[in-house]
């Protein structure tokens, strides 16, 4: 099912100056609830203001954004009711942590929203729990958690607001491998419960292939292509023409197919790598 | 008779351990414990570590930035410790840090002031400056941007601008701390190249905090820290041989190593560790080809 859906989006920054620059030409795509669909692109691509496309921070100078058929910036006066409706995580959340504790620093969305207090303590502890934080944490202040606790806390205060749509720019960068799958994991987890949309942007192509159902490529300012994981990561070189990469797995394949060895294109996860390989190999324990 | 063949470490730290300050000092856990190491000129280093393991604690002992209560920091053999304001400052222009978001260590509207800000305040004089400032425009490749102003590059060319700013003062060692986490593919090769080929061809010392095991494999020598404490030091090949203490403390192999070591659990025998591409999938298509010709 369609849950947003951009038609021939277009923005440009600083209009009838000579800075002018257009960040989104004719951008179409649509992103389906209870799927993750990730977004790649080289810095420039547009990515950061399609994110902000999503939630209505920035309307489109021509095209339309439409939420369950409804466009989001018909009527401005609805804008917050979208923005509950969709929720966006910047680069760096951690950044924008203000409040005495965890808990209340978490609360601080739903409790905007209107919502009785035995809601809004429920919906904290739910929150929390996708992101993997304990109840002990929750009365701390969030300037004494470690760089990955902060994020996660973040990234609870937007969950606790229940967005039908979560779209996150950058959710796991800066984190060790433990800790990227960590939140990653968090992510699909509130998907499965929820029925969510989630839109991830993200330089990492090995996380893409492990986490996204759906990848759009972008390429200054326009969608250069988009399709499942596999599909998309099998068109390696216009990937690299635009600075972008292939998951070493699927650079670990590309170099057994020269070798003589059949691995099918849809292999990209070192998992998946390990599971066919050891097949193909008759390997026994 | 002492041995002279044994090189003095350019940095060499003795049983360092840093605490932060608390308002609570029951509960203090040090964020750097023990920790000896010694980095020769022109080496390339890397340190490898989840997050709050001290990685970054440990970097800014190095220069520093943080005075450690317990051990020391040596640099040319000299300890640190009990060097006033003027000596402190010239040791720290030995070592220098390029951090993980460029937007928060660039100053100037144009390329070429921001990379003479650094050499300005160390007093160089102008004709100086403008030579060094060509120069490290020249070493990252940014020579045509120089007028250009720095909010209209790409994230990879900033960083690079950085470690230009950084070269004209003249360090001996760079310290990296993560400084490709936000960058794309591009991005992060255009850095890990600059940062190599001024090791190589510059020999300045590199020491490189990352969370990207195949920028551990570029090093000369790599360091993981755990709580603190340093667990693991030695050539690529001799860290990523320890493939299980590297998941246990939240980190892990590079692909192809991983890759053999879970074919390994299914029954393979596969020589570990194994840090290029070609020779993983050479291991693999050799046995590819002998269980065909037995099946």
């Amino acid at each position: 099912m369609v849950k947003i859906q951009l038609e021939n989006v277009c923005y440009t920054y600083g209009p009838g100056t000579p800075f002018a620059k257009a960040a989104l030409k004719n951008v179409s795509l649509s992103v389906e609830a209870g799927r993750i669909t990730g977004i790649i692109g080289h810095t420039g691509s547009g990515k950061s203001t399609l994110v902000r496309m999503f939630n209505g921070l920035l309307s489109p100078d021509s095209g339309r954004v439409l939420l369950d058929g409804v466009d989001i910036n018909a009527d401005k006066k609805a804008l917050s009711s979208v923005r509950c409706r969709v929720g966006l995580v910047m680069q760096y959340p951690e950044y924008q942590l203000f409040d005495e504790t965890v808990e209340k620093d978490i609360a601080f969305g739903p409790r905007n929203m209107g919502l009785p207090p035995e809601e809004i303590a429920a919906r904290v502890r739910e929150a929390a729990g996708f992101t993997g934080l304990g109840e002990e944490i929750l009365s701390k202040s969030p300037f004494d958690l470690s760089g990955g606790q902060k994020r996660r806390v973040a990234i609870a205060g937007i969950l606790a607001m229940k967005p039908e749509v979560l779209v996150l720019d950058e959710p796991a960068a800066g984190l060790d491998p433990k800790g990227r799958r960590e939140i990653l994991g968090g992510l699909v987890r509130y998907r499965d419960t929820t029925g969510a949309a989630v839109v991830i942007v993200s330089h990492n192509m090995e996380d893409m292939a492990s986490y996204a159902d759906r990848i759009v490529v972008l390429r200054k300012a326009e969608t250069a292509f988009e399709g499942a994981p596999a599909e998309v990561f099998a068109r390696r070189r216009e990937l690299e023409e635009n600075g972008l990469d292939v998951p070493d797995a699927v650079r670990i394949a590309d170099k057994l197919r020269e070798r003589g060895v059949p691995v099918p294109e849809e292999i990209c996860t070192v998992e998946e790598e390990a599971a066919y390989l050891s097949r193909l190999l008759s390997l026994q324990k | 008779m002492p041995k002279l063949t044994e090189p003095v470490p350019l940095i060499e730290t003795r049983d360092l351990s840093y605490t932060y300050p608390d308002d609570d000092p029951s509960d203090d856990v040090p964020a750097v414990k023990n920790v000896s190491l010694k980095v020769y000129e022109g080496e390339h280093v890397a340190l490898l570590g989840h997050n709050g393991s001290g990685k970054s604690t440990l970097a800014k002992l190095l220069n520093q930035i943080l005075v450690p209560q317990s051990g020391e920091v040596l640099i040319d053999g000299k300890s640190c410790r009990d060097l006033g304001e003027d000596d402190l400052f010239d040791l720290r222009k030995n070592i220098e840090m390029v951090f993980q978001n460029p937007d928060n260590q660039l100053v100037a509207t144009v390329v070429e002031e921001d990379i003479a800000f650094g050499p300005e305040n160390l007093g160089v004089p102008p004709e100086e400056i403008r030579r060094r400032v060509d120069e490290a425009l020249d070493a990252v490749g940014m020579r045509e941007y120089a007028k250009t102003s720095p909010h209209m590059l790409s994230g990879g060319q900033k960083q690079r601008i950085a470690v230009a700013g950084i070269l004209a003062m003249m360090p001996r060692c760079i310290i990296f701390d993560e400084a490709t986490a936000m960058l794309d593919p591009s991005g992060r090769e255009e850095v890990m190249e600059t940062a190599c080929r001024l090791n190589r061809e510059r020999g300045i010392t590199i020491i490189n905090i990352t969370h990207r095991m195949s920028e551990a494999v570029r090093a000369d020598r790599v360091y993981v820290m755990h709580e603190g404490s340093m667990i693991l030091s030695g050539t690529p090949r001799e860290v990523f041989s320890h493939i299980e203490t590297l998941r246990d403390v939240a980190l892990e192999a590079p692909a192809e190593t991983e890759l053999l070591y879970s074919l390994n659990r299914l029954g393979g025998d596969f020589p570990l560790p194994v840090l290029d591409a070609d020779l993983c999938a050479d291991l693999i298509a050799q046995r590819y080809r002998e269980t065909k010709n037995h099946g």
